[in-house]
């Protein structure tokens, strides 16, 4: 498929692109790198996304743009970018208005500080100058210093340490702080500047970062963004499409969707160093996690194998590899750990969540979920020194994609619903005027839907019901009903299916695996819901509309981000590194689709009850 | 009036139909008489689906229970049943590289129903074996099943490959899976797509009509 081209520049930030016809401006912001604010995810609904054309030629405005816009704003070329696309090259300028801002990216994780065990040595030392009578290399003075402080015997300097190193130490006037690990001389800063790392959770969907004193342990600065490969396709699959059918199926590069994300991450570490009132030369280690296709994607390895069956990653290993490999301007002869992967999809995102959990420290058999575009399970079986994960594709409905009034959780999603005789009764995000559900408000509604009879245990509508309303697709449940102006926020059968099918397959997945394991619904203690949405998430609810499964013995914990808090483990300690390859090494990886009974189970899992 | 068994099947009764079946071959009934009146059953499964009572997992649970009673019948089966009317033959199998069946067992089982005679290649099914199924069988359609947006690319191999051997103007082909719509069906040189097992019966029986 080959189309015309055109060129999108925005200001004022001056990024710019070229996108294929049929691309909206939102997705070209986004594939621009540039954090244009979407709640609805490009329904027209929110009216986040407000661009200013400047130059250039546009598609008509949309019914939705003349009853949203004033008079004065459509004048001066005002546009949403979700209902616009280009006809010709553009200029777009994005007010500061319309950037991301209050997105729950779920930064913030478990809050125990994780136990330093260095990785990276840190030396301030004073060297003496050069003269004539001694005039020794710069490099060979630094390192005979650094030989009586450090047990290290092997002293290596980094080549790209030696290139930092003459100017740093004339312009420190020769009082400098070395970086070392395991002997080998990675970079310099100025005398007294702690080590400080970066742990990153690169998502699907979002990817958020931390920078952390590696001395200490503590937290200096959180941030979040949108995964910038969005623009290649929402889900893993069709990001690998794109990354095979560019460049081949088994060799080289995958190109655009690396350079994108590690042009994102890059930009990230910048502004948490900024923010921190620290320097990059201080970075000197990255610790990052991810499913098993956005670490390929992120290296640059092969994912031809990993997108077909049966399924297989280059690497589960965990990597050590220069920062600079990734295009990562830190610390010059910095490392980027990567945490090992499982199996299939099930890669190191996983291992950090059970990392990040201590799911494989657990004294009773425990459940561990985080649902997402992709829901990983786990289950450990303590008494059978026994774990097994499996990942299975619950989509993007819980993220209130394809669900047709839903929305990313920020302000004005409804994020719980309960309904009454005569109506519903909700709460939005920021208390604001409801525009559409997020996951925990569809969880919330679909659940009332099924207690009030609304809905049978099909998932179907009872269409004698009075309280349904005939919509566009047929009959719709109305949680908002639109009247005064208010935006109507509505439940149709197919958003139900879509739910349906999320949580079939998530339902499928943890029965698949109790079998596996040989686990009776009785045994379970204890089930740890990780990640943004099960964090949120009224568990009672979640359990009458089955979601998650009810066993008789178990307690529920919800603990956010646990990948994120295993990245942190893994980024300051040596041993919580080794503790996360033991887990990739002993947990077993379980192929869903090969599961015998899995159509029954799935079929199970999408009824209600 | 359907019959007792039709209406066990419908209501999706495994139990009670499974059991209905051992009793009434047990009592010597004719095993050609109780396919037919699963068959029956099975077309009341399908209306109910397409008038929005039944979902995906019913249409599930009544395949399982189906190859159930299948399973229990056969051995009681004399001769193949040849006065039949099929109304055409047609070719279903997931593309290569593409293992989910859940969908592609659906169309075959709504297509067997329908009176169609179904090959099925199953997953992960290598381009050549496609054609070859064409040329030995002489089906005039052919269905190719595929959840992951990689399963595009396949789909248009096999297409390509079909084209190759020369045989495009002999077969109808529809694709259906995952997020398959217009653009796609362009994009792999198929003749139609389908949302659901329901539409894959449809289009294979507008494409074999009277003969």
């Amino acid at each position: 498929m080959s189309f015309n081209k055109y060129h999108i520049s925005f200001l004022p930030s001056g990024r710019s692109l070229d996108i294929l016809p049929g691309t909206s401006l939102l997705e070209a912001a986004w594939m621009a790198g540039i954090q244009l604010a979407s709640a609805c995810g490009g329904n027209g609904k929110c009216l986040k996304c407000r661009v200013i054309i400047g130059e250039g030629d546009v598609s008509p405005l949309t019914d939705l743009e003349l009853k949203a816009l004033k008079e004065h704003e459509l004048i001066k070329g005002h546009r949403l970018a979700c209902c616009a696309y280009a006809l010709s090259d553009l200029k777009i300028e994005v007010p500061e208005k319309s950037l991301a801002r209050d997105v729950r990216l779920q930064l913030y994780g478990l809050t125990e500080p994780a136990a330093v065990d260095p990785v990276i040595e840190s030396y301030d030392i004073r060297v003496k100058a050069p003269s004539l009578q001694d005039a020794g290399a710069d490099m060979d003075r630094v390192m005979a210093e650094l030989r009586g402080r450090t047990e290290v015997q092997d002293l290596y300097p980094d080549i790209a340490s030696v290139r930092q190193l003459s100017s740093i130490l004339r312009s420190e006037h020769w009082r400098i702080t070395s970086y070392i690990r395991s002997g080998e001389i990675l970079g310099f800063a100025s005398h007294g500047y702690p080590p400080l790392g970066v742990a990153i959770d690169l998502g699907t969907t979002k990817i958020a970062a931390w920078l952390i004193n590696l001395q200490t342990g503590r937290e200096l600065e959180g941030l979040g963004a949108l995964n910038p490969q969005i623009q290649y396709g929402e889900d893993v699959m069709t990001r690998l499409r794109y990354s095979i059918n560019n460049h081949g199926t088994l060799a080289g590069s995958c190109g655009k969707l690396a350079g994108a994300v590690r042009d994102m991450i890059r930009e990230m570490i910048s502004r948490l160093v900024d923010k921190a009132g620290e320097s990059l030369e201080q970075v000197t280690d990255v610790c990052i996690v991810g499913n098993t296709a956005m670490t390929h994607l992120l290296l640059d390895l092969p994912v031809g194998q990993l997108a077909a069956s049966p399924y297989v990653a280059a690497v589960n290993h965990a990597l050590d590899i220069k920062a600079r490999e990734i295009d990562l301007n830190v610390c010059p002869g910095a490392y980027c750990h990567v945490l090992p992967g499982i199996g299939g999809f099930v890669g190191a995102d996983h291992v950090a969540m059970v990392l990040g959990t201590g799911i494989d420290r657990t004294s009773g058999v425990t459940l561990g979920l985080d649902i997402g575009t992709n829901t990983e399970i786990v289950i450990r079986r303590p008494d059978r020194d026994l774990m097994m994960s499996t990942s299975c594709a619950s989509g993007p409905a819980f993220e209130g994609a394809h669900v047709t009034d839903g929305m990313r959780a920020v302000t004005g999603a409804i994020e719980s619903v309960r309904l009454t005789e005569n109506g519903a009764e909700c709460r939005t995000i920021g208390d604001a005027p409801p525009i559409g559900l997020c996951g925990s408000g569809i969880i919330d509604a679909l659940s009332e839907l099924y207690k009030w009879g609304l809905i049978n245990e099909r998932g179907r509508f009872n269409r004698t019901s009075s309280r349904l309303h005939r919509g566009e697709q047929g009959p719709e449940f109305r949680v908002v009903e639109g009247k005064d102006g208010e935006q109507r926020v509505a439940i149709t059968q197919r958003d139900i299916d879509q739910i349906q099918l999320a949580k079939g397959a998530i339902r499928a997945g943890i029965a698949a695996l109790m079998q596996e394991t040989r686990t009776s619904p009785d045994m379970v203690g204890e089930i740890i819901l990780a990640g943004a949405f099960g964090s949120y998430i009224n568990i009672a609810n979640a359990v009458d509309m089955g979601l998650l499964p009810w066993f008789p013995n178990a307690t529920y914990k919800q603990v956010g981000n646990a990948a994120g808090q295993g990245a942190k483990m893994a980024l300051v300690s040596r041993s919580e590194r080794r503790r996360a390859q033991q887990i990739a090494d002993r947990t077993g990886y379980l192929e869903l689709t090969t599961h015998k009974g899995f159509k029954r189970l799935f079929a199970e899992g999408m009824m209600f009850r | 009036m359907a019959s007792e068994l039709a209406n066990l099947l419908a209501d999706l009764k495994e139990t009670e139909a499974t059991d209905k079946v051992k009793g009434d071959l047990e009592k010597g009934a004719d095993p050609m008489g109780i396919l037919a009146e699963a068959r029956e059953g099975m077309k009341i499964v399908g209306e109910r689906f397409g008038n929005g009572d039944y979902f995906i997992p019913d249409l599930i649970y009544s395949g399982e229970i189906l190859k159930e009673i299948a399973r229990l019948v056969e051995p009681h089966i004399k001769q193949k049943d040849d006065q039949g009317q099929k109304l055409g033959k047609v070719i279903i199998g997931t593309v290569a590289g593409d293992i989910h069946d859940i969908g592609k067992d659906l169309v075959v089982l709504m297509l067997d129903i329908s009176g169609f005679e179904v090959y099925d290649l199953g997953v992960d099914v290598p381009v050549q074996n496609f054609v070859d199924k064409i040329r030995s069988t002489g089906a005039g359609v052919v269905g190719l099943s595929g959840f992951l947006t990689l399963a595009f690319d396949a789909m248009k191999e096999t297409v390509d490959a079909i084209k190759a051997a020369g045989l495009r103007d002999n077969v109808k082909i529809m694709i259906g899976g995952g997020q398959i719509d217009d653009e796609v069906k362009r994009y792999t040189g198929a003749d139609a797509f389908g949302k659901d097992a329901m539409e894959a019966v449809t289009l294979a029986r507008s494409w074999i009509s009277q003969p």
